[in-house]
């Protein structure tokens, strides 16, 4: 995964176990380069990653602020569309298909839904994995 | 969207004060301090043995000369011994001043060559020429205090040697031709500065050329023993050989008017003026020495020398030590031709 | 700035070219990554572009302009070549007296405090230090004269994996404090993508890559599809590399997305390098400058 990308899911993770929240200032660029000695260009763009998702605002002179937690369904969605997912888990068991045929199924299924598949929302043409598009 | 600003910095070319030369030796010291060390223990050392055998040959002479003033009857002296002394001391100096002559090639050798071909094996240079300074200030400016200590040690050096063989000339009829032979004339100051500076910018071109240490020290040695050869072979001959005094000698010795001048050449000069031919030299020859003399004054023929005077001889070497330091000149003219042109890959 | 622009660049040693036709326009604030194989003419390049050797053919700029070898190069250019040159007879402090010396411009209160905060002991000859101590040394005497363009030849393969972190860390805080551009050779490919945003990959003395990461990452994609349709790709996508294993078809092409039939996803830089090593013939040149 690239480094850029890798850094947007440290933040998110943080955000959603609650080591960060709305307000707080994201660490200088310099100092993430310091720490972790990976290009300033990258840490740029993992922050404007942020700022694309709406996770993150820069305000000029002050820094880089979360604005906002990602979009988290609630607890009980959560819980709802698990259970449907173990019982399409449990169809495809019947069926005979082994753990990778499943991830397989689901990766293929996902990439459809990407790309505007029938099941209706979707997201802009993007590939598996896909980056944001970087341009600034 | 540029994060940073690009690194600007005030300081512009005026930093370079107090100037690179004095930049360039600070780091001359530091680099190379064995190498100056040894130049200068190169003529101290001798200096300092040759220095206390010219005091302790001058207190012998002193010892003899107040037996003589003594003991006029020319018995037994009992300065004998301080004779012997002297002897001792002095039969040798003319070998140990061929060695003298020496000193400058060994301080090119083992000092003016190392420096620079250390640089290329070590692979140094790939550090030192992406410095600040240019390649033809760092070669000068090390070059520079090498040449400096150089010339003083052999001025100094220079100084003693020439006093204490002047104490071993004291019999002179052991030491023909003075100052003029070549074994003292690389000794005197003006010089041995000169011998010294040369050798010093030979090495230049010569380790920018072979870049191997012991294969420039030899090929420093041959090259310094040819140019050696040729000063003292050639052109020193034919500097003296240019405008001599000549005066009047006495047939057929081949002698200059003074002991210490330089005899060059003695010929009969006939009435009209023109050399004698062999026909009248061979005739003179079955003659004795007055027969000799009363012909030559019958048949109006004169005998000349032409020989340099001996207050000229510091003009020579001064004109020698000028012709070496061109030399040296131009040894770093070429030293710097050849920097530019460096592969340096 | 073009920090390093270079044009029909040539060199040659006796008879054989260790670059040839070389052509690049680097933009100034980059970590250009160097890469190729062994004797691919990197180490020449370096050199080039420090003034230690000048070019056969063509014409090489650096600082926007300067002439490589120049005073003015020479100020705001700072090499450490492979074989990390240093005077290993002088102690260290004796070794920053010397480089201040040398150097109109010359931070020494920076590399005493790299030092001291690194541990190296002033007091002792480069010579007696580790291989590391004597390459953070090195690199800190590069460090110090504050170039704005800094060429490191894989100096840091004798530092273990904690000093490489924090050499490399050190590097890219000067990088976004001062704007400092480095070109790095290296053959450890996993980390470019970490440090590097420009990609040069050299082949036979030839360019192959010469652009931005960005750029690169967005115009590749590597490609998985049927072995029967292998043959066709190059057809279709200009094609870097293509191997087939069985019934599928895996393929480095030079698109932004992929044809029908198949299935891309982004590559990663270390893809990138090795499939561009792979495939000497193939290569991306600069095309349109991305404008920030």
């Amino acid at each position: 995964m690239p480094t850029y990308l890798q850094l947007v899911h440290q933040v998110d993770y943080a955000l959603r176990l609650g080591f960060l929240a709305a307000g707080d200032r994201l660490p200088r660029i310099k100092d993430v380069t310091r720490s972790l000695a990976v290009n300033p260009d990258t840490v740029m763009k993992a922050y404007r990653e942020l700022e694309v998702r709406g996770i993150a605002a820069g305000r000029p002179g002050l820094g880089t602020f979360i604005v906002a937690a990602p979009d988290v369904a609630g607890l009980g969605e959560m819980t709802a569309l698990q259970r449907k997912l173990v019982s399409w888990l449990a169809e495809a068991a019947a069926a005979g298909v082994d753990e990778l045929g499943m991830k397989a199924l689901f990766a293929a299924a996902l990439r459809d839904f990407h790309h505007g598949g029938s099941a209706g929302g979707h997201l802009p043409g993007r590939e598996v994995g896909d980056r944001a598009d970087g341009a600034a | 969207m540029r994060l940073a600003r690009p690194g600007g910095d005030p300081m512009t070319a005026a930093a370079w004060s107090p100037g690179i030369a004095v930049r360039m030796a600070r780091v001359t010291w530091y680099r190379h301090r064995g190498a100056l060390a040894g130049i200068a223990g190169l003529f101290a050392l001798p200096a300092a043995v040759v220095l206390a055998e010219g005091l302790a040959m001058r207190s012998a002479l002193g010892g003899l000369s107040r037996c003589l003033m003594t003991d006029a009857q020319g018995s037994v002296c009992a300065g004998w011994p301080a004779w012997d002394g002297f002897l001792n001391r002095s039969w040798y100096v003319d070998d140990l001043a061929q060695a003298m002559n020496v000193l400058p090639l060994l301080a090119a050798m083992f000092a003016g060559v190392p420096w620079l071909t250390r640089e290329f094996e070590t692979g140094n240079f790939r550090y030192t020429w992406v410095q600040g300074i240019g390649r033809r200030e760092w070669l000068l400016g090390t070059f520079g205090p090498l040449a400096a200590t150089g010339a003083v040690a052999a001025a100094v050096g220079g100084l003693v040697f020439g006093w204490w063989y002047q104490i071993a000339q004291w019999p002179s009829s052991a030491f023909p031709y003075g100052g003029w032979s070549w074994v003292p004339f690389g000794l005197v100051p003006e010089v041995a500065v000169g011998w010294t500076v040369f050798a010093l910018a030979l090495a230049l071109p010569v380790a920018l050329l072979v870049r191997r240490t012991v294969l420039a020290m030899a090929a420093c040695a041959a090259g310094y023993s040819a140019v050696f050869t040729l000063v003292n072979w050639r052109l020193r001959d034919w500097l003296v050989s240019l405008a001599p005094a000549i005066a009047r000698g006495h047939y057929p010795n081949q002698i200059a008017p003074s002991w210490n001048d330089l005899f060059l050449r003695g010929w009969l000069a006939g009435p009209g003026g023109n050399q004698a031919s062999s026909r009248v030299v061979g005739k003179l020859n079955g003659l004795t020495g007055t027969q000799a003399d009363r012909w030559i004054a019958q048949h109006h023929y004169v005998y000349l020398v032409a020989y340099q005077p001996h207050d000229r001889l510091q003009l020579f070497q001064f004109s020698v030590a000028a012709v070496l330091l061109a030399a040296a000149a131009a040894m770093t003219l070429a030293a710097c031709w050849l920097l530019r042109r460096h592969p340096a890959e | 700035m073009t920090v390093i622009e270079a044009q029909r660049l040539g060199k040659r040693y006796r008879n054989i070219w260790a670059l040839r036709d070389c052509g690049l326009s680097v933009p100034a604030g980059h970590v250009v990554a160097l890469v190729g194989p062994n004797g691919a003419g990197k180490t020449t390049l370096l050199r080039l572009l420090a003034g230690l050797a000048a070019p056969s053919a063509g014409r090489l700029r650096v600082l926007g302009g300067c002439q490589p070898g120049s005073a003015a190069a020479r100020e705001g250019v700072s090499y450490l070549d492979q074989q990390m040159p240093l005077y290993r007879n002088l102690r260290v402090r004796d070794l920053l007296r010397v480089a201040e010396a040398m150097n109109p411009r010359w931070h020494g209160e920076l590399a005493e405090a790299r030092l001291a905060a690194l541990g190296i002991p002033v007091r002792r000859k480069a010579g007696r230090l580790s291989g590391g101590q004597q390459a953070q040394l090195a690199l800190t005497l590069a460090i110090a004269r504050r170039p704005r363009l800094l060429l490191l030849d894989e100096p840091l393969a004798s530092l273990d994996p904690l000093a490489r972190q924090d050499a490399m860390a050190a590097l890219m805080t000067s990088v976004a404090e001062d704007g400092l551009s480095v070109v790095l050779s290296s053959h450890v490919v996993p980390e470019l993508e970490r440090v590097a945003s420009y990609l040069i990959v050299l082949s036979g003395g030839r360019v192959q890559v010469a652009a931005t990461v960005e750029s690169l990452l967005d115009t590749h994609r590597a490609l998985i599809g049927p072995a029967r349709d292998a043959a066709r790709l190059a057809e279709q996508v200009p094609v870097v590399t293509v191997s087939r294993a069985g019934r599928q078809a895996q393929a480095l092409a030079r698109t932004a997305a992929a044809p029908s039939g198949w299935v891309g996803r982004p590559v990663t830089m270390e893809e990138l390098v090795l499939g561009y090593l792979r495939e000497p013939t193939a290569c991306a040149l600069p095309g349109p400058a991305v404008t920030r």
